[in-house]
């Protein structure tokens, strides 16, 4: 499960590069955490699932049409005509 | 056909990155000429969507807080049915500062296999020098192909979600532990074939930092070393710039 904690830096130094009082999301090796819990350097405050947010991204506009290799012609396509030219 | 997507996190730098986002759509026309199709996820918050949005890439739009978090939602993007209907097979973290040869591409890895470049060259921030080195670090730089299946066993969110830098380090150290069959694997290219411009804001390694690493050859003036690698009309527009931007610091 890719859960991630979002801690707070309660402590009076840095935690893994965050200054006190920030707020941060990281996966902890559970003893570790446990560990800087117990010292009073960070607070679990909740579990997260880290996500792409829908609506902030757009793939490229040719990205989902059907691959078709240079020179071949789209599904479909003839290069003989309906009157059998 | 198979099919991969770089994803680029932007920030600032708006005049370089056009040219090396421009560069990068000549990069996927000539692998999607080559059976390989080809694109890229912009991720960014300020005018580089714009850009890529007119050089007909996909964007993602996320503020800078961490960078990691950047890099995730372009991999998720790229390559998690979830948010894209046809993902991607391949992946390739490039940066909005960078020229890639799409040469380099055309041999793709393995489904457990990492394919990693060593070798590359760095331009100093004023244009004028160019090094190339050849990076002894595990993976050596961050431009490196992942196949899909090794993103899933992070959920195609590979990197530590709160970091500012290093984020190719994390990426792949968190998916050695995700995926113990993966390979590392290493290309031997040119080192002309991947280019780091260098520019005096917003650097996170400016150039004097890779001097440590092996040198692969003298220093050199970047737009006669790289001549025949890359056409002509994307040195020029480099060499403007370049040239534009020490006006600007001498004035």
């Amino acid at each position: 499960m890719n859960e991630f904690g979002v801690y707070r830096v309660t402590g009076k130094r840095e935690y893994r590069g965050h200054t006190p009082g920030a707020v941060f999301e990281a996966i902890l090796d559970p003893s570790a955490a446990q560990r800087a819990i117990d010292r009073g350097d960070i607070k679990l405050l909740r579990y997260v699932t880290p996500s792409l947010v829908p609506g902030s991204y757009r793939l490229p506009p040719d990205w989902l049409e059907p691959v078709t290799r240079p020179n071949e012609a789209p599904a479909g396509a003839s290069l003989v005509s309906e009157e059998g030219s | 056909m198979k099919r991969l997507l770089f994803v680029v996190p932007a920030h600032g730098r708006a005049k370089l990155a056009r040219i090396c986002l421009t560069h990068l759509r000549h990069t996927c026309d000539e692998l999607t000429a080559h059976k390989i199709k080809a694109s890229a996820i912009v991720v960014a918050d300020d005018e580089n969507l714009d850009t890529a949005t007119e050089l007909g890439f996909g964007t993602v739009r996320r503020d800078n807080t961490f960078v990691s978090r950047r890099y995730n939602d372009g991999v998720q993007a790229a390559l998690d049915a979830q948010f894209n209907g046809q993902p991607a097979d391949f992946v390739v973290p490039c940066g909005s500062d960078d020229f890639v040869d799409w040469r380099i591409f055309l041999d793709l890895p393995g489904r457990h296999t990492v394919r990693c470049f060593q070798r590359l060259s760095f331009v100093r921030e004023d244009g004028r020098e160019m090094i190339s080195r050849r990076l002894l670090n595990q993976g050596g730089c961050g431009i490196r192909v992942y196949p899909r299946e090794v993103m899933q066993s992070r959920w195609f969110r590979p990197c530590d979600e709160d970091r500012h830098r290093a984020c190719d380090t994390s990426i792949l150290h968190n998916l050695q532990r995700a995926h113990p069959a993966l390979r590392i694997q290493y290309a031997g290219i040119d080192p002309r074939q991947i280019v780091d411009w260098k520019s005096p804001d917003n650097q996170l390694n400016p150039y004097r930092s890779l001097r440590p690493h092996r040198p692969l050859a003298e220093p050199s003036d970047p737009f006669t070393a790289l001549r025949g690698i890359y056409q002509d009309e994307f040195l020029e527009q480099m060499q403007e710039h370049y040239e534009h931007a020490r006006g600007l610091v001498a004035a």
